[in-house]
């Protein structure tokens, strides 16, 4: 006769096997109950409930009927899932021709309903997070991978409307790039909406060097005390005004590039004119419109470009970027 | 590092009067930020963005002298 324990081995032996045998179909159903968003998590929290149960019926018995329901994991791989960007997944069936940023690895696509995130693999030994803390302090290293990030993204761009993630967004799994699509579907489905054919451009305003040579001139001259006072306060006077006319001239290019755009940003400027050397960065600014404009918008920008010209403003116009400045609160956690 | 130059490196058109700052300006304060399985946490998001934040400006500071 057999005894309680060895009746309640044979129950957990027979439900060790029912689970593995009714993993995968167990697995397919939450696929498909995934399809809405509420309804995903409301199967995640009754998996959550019913392996809890499982484990408090069967443990120590079954570890290998629990670990059917983990997420797979790729740290055997050694490598993680580098984000570029999401896109309506009709745009996504063209492949990715540009290498990403590990270029042993192809540029590839996590899909789930409407949405596509354009992923490749990354080594895990330059993006796991110790590492990556090490890496952005390593200009170099920070300048390829933003490169290889924005030449994807460019393609993508290029193409259709594309949702740019931060740089450096790298997801352990591929589950946790699905899970992401999923918890962000309805913010991420308006963004692409919202944006629908509207890409970026970005116009800097430069005002030429201050020249230096009067400054010369006055050193040179022998003055009094109170003269030399009254100078430097006519000086600083100045250098204020100077400051005000160059506020109230980078207010009136913003404006009216603003006119010429659906919406429009004011962004800090660079402290140096990292391509010019020296002139003062007046306005960095950024302006979305319609992908067919763009060519309308820099012809306004030159033209503006010929007024500004006899006040020693240039303007450089740089894009079109994908919506970098003008995505729609509410995808993901606060920027 | 081409930090005060062009972007040579980046294809079509945004390659034009691009620099280095004008990539990060927009990838480092623009940009989705999410959360789940990443290998640097939301609170280490932070963290970069401030690291990064550094770099820029010892990148102007490198240039600017």
């Amino acid at each position: 006769m057999a005894t309680p324990e060895k009746t309640l081995q044979r129950l957990r032996d027979a439900l060790a096997e029912m689970a593995a045998q009714d993993a995968p179909a167990v697995l397919e159903r939450a696929r498909a109950g995934a399809r809405a968003r509420v309804q995903a998590i409301a199967t995640e929290a009754f998996a959550d409930a019913l392996l809890a149960q499982l484990e408090a019926v069967l443990a120590p018995a079954a570890p290998s009927a629990a670990g059917a329901f983990e997420e797979p994991s790729d740290a055997a791989t050694g490598t993680a899932w580098y984000v570029y960007g999401v896109v309506a997944a009709r745009t996504a069936g063209e492949p990715v021709t540009g290498p990403g940023i590990d270029p042993r690895s192809e540029v590839t696509s996590v899909r789930y309903g409407e949405m596509a995130a354009i992923v490749s693999r990354v080594p895990l030994s330059e993006f796991d997070e110790e590492e990556l803390r090490a890496h952005l302090g390593d200009l170099a290293w920070v300048e390829r991978v933003a490169v290889a990030h924005e030449r994807v993204v460019d393609e993508l761009c290029a193409r259709s409307t594309v949702i740019p993630m931060r740089m450096c967004t790298v997801y352990r799994t591929e589950a946790g790039v699905r899970e992401m699509l999923v918890r962000e579907h309805d913010a991420l489905t308006r963004a692409l909406e919202e944006l629908d054919g509207r890409v970026e451009l970005g116009v800097k305003a430069f005002a030429a060097p201050p020249p230096a040579v009067a400054a010369d001139a006055d050193a040179r001259e022998a003055v009094s005390g109170s003269d030399y006072m009254a100078r430097r306060r006519r000086k600083r006077d100045q250098a204020a005004d100077a400051d005000r006319a160059r506020a109230a001239l980078a207010e009136r290019i913003h404006e009216s590039l603003g006119l010429k755009a659906e919406a429009s940003r004011s962004n800090p400027v660079h402290a140096a004119d990292t391509a010019r050397g020296g002139g003062v960065m007046l306005l960095n600014g950024a302006y979305l419109v319609p992908r067919e404009a763009t060519a309308a918008f820099r012809e306004h920008v030159a033209a503006l470009a010929d007024e500004l010209r006899a006040d020693g403003v240039e303007l450089a116009v740089t894009g079109p970027w994908p919506p970098y400045n003008f995505l729609p609160g509410g995808i993901g956690v606060a920027p | 590092v081409s930090a005060g130059g062009e972007l040579a490196r980046l294809s079509g058109d945004v390659a034009g009067e691009a620099t280095l700052v004008d990539l990060l300006d927009r990838l480092l304060a623009g940009g989705v930020v999410v959360d789940g399985h990443i290998t640097l946490a939301a609170a280490g998001i932070d963290l970069v963005r401030l690291d990064l934040k550094l770099l820029l400006a010892s990148i102007e500071e490198a240039v600017a002298r």
